[in-house]
């Protein structure tokens, strides 16, 4: 089987055989109507941009919580060492 | 007399959106044609015609004359198609397991006698559009374009936005991707 002569054969045909170029009756109204037509939201588009603010909103979040928990970390961490080991320490108290 | 397409398109800029009519009425012809090579069912050709018209009515002030409409136009429906064919790709058929009767008898007739086997009949059409259906988008718009077209490397690359170097490596790989699908449906016909 010669796939360089398939080949030729088949871009022959095609070429033999072009497309047509019928256009559907009223279609240039179509076209006009659609371009003055109201605005069709792409449902897609609307997600893109609900999706970019929820992004850019839980940056600013991340951003304020970050500065908060520097400016407050010798408190945090006193606290959390506390809660942490308070366990610990009631059974070294038991123990003694 | 029917106004020229420079006449026409300074009329729409000029706020008569109407007069957008006439350029439709005039190139919808070529525009169905070129999405016809690409998309199969009508509804998907209308899709892509209305695509183009609806790029061509937003980006008409970036039009410069010095170009005709057509070209201008018909680049932005060669881009459309291009996307239209990568927004599909998923749905690209990877085997040639139900073809017709007529394609498997014009494949017998061409592995018997290649000499007898007509291009011109409608089985072979069929069958080279089933096989382009199989390549992928940028395959299939080089094969298209240079191939069944056979349009100069050059035109191909102002029509798409490749480089002169990306069309002809693209060239490159859509033979060998054509060569691989034809030899799959040889190999699965068993000819």
């Amino acid at each position: 089987m010669n796939l360089a002569n398939l080949h030729r054969k088949l871009i022959a045909a095609a070429r033999a055989n072009p497309p047509g170029d019928q256009v559907p009756y009223a279609f240039e109204k179509r076209v006009l109507a659609r371009l003055h037509g109201p605005k069709v939201e792409d449902s897609w588009a609307l997600w893109g941009r609900a999706l970019w603010r929820g992004a850019f909103a839980c940056l600013v979040i991340a951003i304020g919580l970050s500065v908060w928990s520097f400016q407050s970390n010798a408190e945090i961490d006193t606290d959390l060492e506390s809660a942490m080991v308070s366990a610990a320490d009631q059974e070294v108290i038991d123990l003694w | 007399m029917e106004p020229s397409d420079g006449d026409v398109i300074a009329a729409v800029l000029g706020g008569d959106t109407a007069s957008f009519e006439r350029l439709v009425t005039r190139y919808s012809p070529r525009v169905f044609a070129t999405a016809r090579r690409y998309a199969r069912r009508e509804s998907e050709v209308e899709d892509i015609a209305q695509e183009v018209w609806s790029k061509a009515f937003q980006k008409l002030g970036t039009f410069r004359s010095e170009a005709p409409f057509e070209h201008w136009l018909m680049r932005m429906c060669v881009r459309t198609c291009y996307d239209f064919l990568r927004a599909h790709q998923r749905n690209r058929e990877t085997t040639f397991s139900e073809l017709s009767d007529e394609q498997s008898d014009w494949l017998e007739r061409f592995a018997g006698d290649p000499d007898n086997a007509s291009e011109n009949a409608e089985a072979a059409r069929q069958l080279v559009q089933r096989v382009l259906e199989q390549l992928s988008p940028a395959a299939r718009m080089v094969i298209t374009l240079l191939e069944i077209e056979d349009r100069p490397i050059k035109e191909i690359a102002a029509l798409t936005g490749w480089s002169l170097p990306l069309v002809k490596v693209r060239a490159f790989r859509a033979r060998a991707e054509m060569r691989k699908v034809l030899g799959r449906l040889a190999k699965e016909k068993y000819l």
